[in-house]
């Protein structure tokens, strides 16, 4: 199940988070080799703030198996403070856009692979918190290795600048538009037929109704 | 003037490419699809495409994808040779994620005496120069664009644009084809003649009439339109104005 965690609960989430700050670490600097400024064993930076919203990926035992950061394009985020000369025209900003990083999966070899069943939640919860929330577009910047199989998931996705490298990787800036066809598209290939993202509230609703 | 070695600035690359991307999302045929290709590969100076599956191309499955657009004996040529087994771009492209040109070491050094020979043929053929971007995705064939055109040249921004556009172009082909669920034959793009002659053979014209109405040998027109078969895989004149109507995009009026 996907769980939202915000500036509400983030309380109720603490240990989970401090798991988050290091299964990131294992996944962003161990594993892909990237050059972030953090604590031995912790990767946690300027961007994880109070505003700062979750999605993660949590089974049936409780274990955290992956996560994706959501920041505000209102506010400072990757793309305007260390990516904007990736944008042709300007970085995107906006109420109804948000920025997504730090995506990640722990059950599969290869991100986004339509049988990782951590990814297709994280996609999914995605869709659904952003339909729900009236974000209507979510920008990324991510490797042009990764880009096809980001491509190939269904959803709408516009490039905002030429393929740029940085760091001996070639990057690519692109948005994503979250619309309610290709939600039905992109669950079906992944065989999602159902929510899910984790409803504390309705479960206390049934619970009140069955008492 | 040379074509093709004009530098173009970042953003009118960036802009091409945009503009090929957008189209490719709203179309529907794979045939639309490899035109919308082509016109935005030659503005950017590369006459000729191809975006393939990496596999032996005489026993491609349904799922394969196979679009091009190369002078036409040059595709006829190198099936039946079967380059494919020895293509060295393909090759090359099996091994990168990355692309890459040909004036790439990789692509200059190291190539066996059939292989050097292909490159001249291909020469000869027109096909000097090319840029080719690997498709590598998890799950999937792999797969290769390539554009090719006469001249060299080497613009960072033209390549990046060729990376995206490329990236784009396999993943829209693989999906149309899905969705039509066509059988995957080696299929290419029918040219503007062979279409020209098409049109005119479906109003009842012979090829004397229409070799009169382009001005062009009896004998070219009966080529263009034996070659127009062979793409749309059919024997009769009749079956190709039909197939060639039925894929949508060719309108014959």
């Amino acid at each position: 199940m996907i769980h939202v965690v915000s500036a509400h609960n983030k309380a109720e989430y603490k240990s989970y988070l401090r798991q988050l700050w290091q299964q990131r670490y294992d996944v962003f600097v161990e594993k892909m080799g990237w050059s972030l400024d953090c604590a031995d064993g912790i990767e946690r930076d300027q961007f994880d703030r109070p505003d700062t919203v979750y999605l993660l990926c949590i089974d049936e035992k409780d274990r955290l198996k992956g996560g994706m950061r959501l920041l505000p394009t209102t506010k400072p985020h990757l793309m305007s403070d260390l990516f904007p000369h990736l944008c042709a025209e300007g970085v995107p900003s906006g109420d109804t856009t948000w920025e997504i990083s730090r995506f990640y999966s722990l059950t599969g070899r290869h991100m986004m692979l339509e049988r990782d069943k951590t990814a297709s939640e994280l996609i999914c919860g995605l869709y659904e918190y952003a339909l729900m929330n009236r974000i209507e577009k979510v920008s990324c910047v991510a490797s042009m290795v990764l880009f096809p199989t980001i491509l190939k998931a269904g959803w709408d996705v516009t490039p905002l600048g030429l393929p740029t490298v940085t760091d001996d990787e070639v990057i690519l800036a692109f948005l994503i538009d979250l619309n309610e066809r290709d939600y039905k598209t992109v669950a079906q290939n992944r065989k999602i037929t159902e929510s899910v993202l984790y409803a504390p509230n309705l479960r206390e609703e049934q619970w009140e109704i069955a008492v | 003037m040379i074509r093709g070695v004009v530098a173009l600035a970042d953003l009118q690359a960036f802009q091409i490419a945009l503009d090929f991307i957008e189209a490719a999302k709203r179309t529907q045929s794979l045939e639309r699809l490899g035109q919308l290709f082509q016109a935005s590969a030659r503005k950017l100076g590369f006459a000729h495409y191809a975006c393939v599956s990496c596999l032996e191309f005489d026993a491609l499955p349904q799922d394969a994808v196979f679009l091009a657009h190369y002078p036409d004996d040059w595709t006829q040529y190198y099936l039946e040779n079967k380059y494919d087994r020895i293509d060295r771009i393909l090759q090359i492209s099996l091994g990168t994620s990355m692309p890459f040109n040909w004036d790439n070491d990789n692509v200059i050094h190291g190539r066996s005496s059939d292989q050097q020979r292909f490159f001249d043929e291909a020469e000869d053929a027109g096909l000097v120069y090319g840029v080719t971007v690997p498709i590598h995705v998890v799950g999937a064939y792999p797969g290769a664009v390539n554009v090719v055109g006469e001249f060299h040249q080497a613009d960072p921004s033209v390549e990046h644009a060729l990376h995206l556009m490329g990236v784009y172009m396999h993943d829209r082909a693989v999906k149309l084809g899905e969705e039509q669920d066509t059988p995957h034959l080696p299929r290419q793009d029918l040219s503007p003649r062979e279409l020209e002659c098409l049109k005119w053979a479906s109003a009842g014209k012979t090829d004397w009439e229409i070799s009169s109405l382009l001005s062009i040998a009896e004998r070219t027109v009966h080529a263009h339109i034996e070659n127009a078969k062979r793409k749309l895989g059919v024997h009769t004149r009749l079956q190709a104005v039909v197939k060639a109507f039925l894929s949508s995009n060719y309108y014959f009026k």
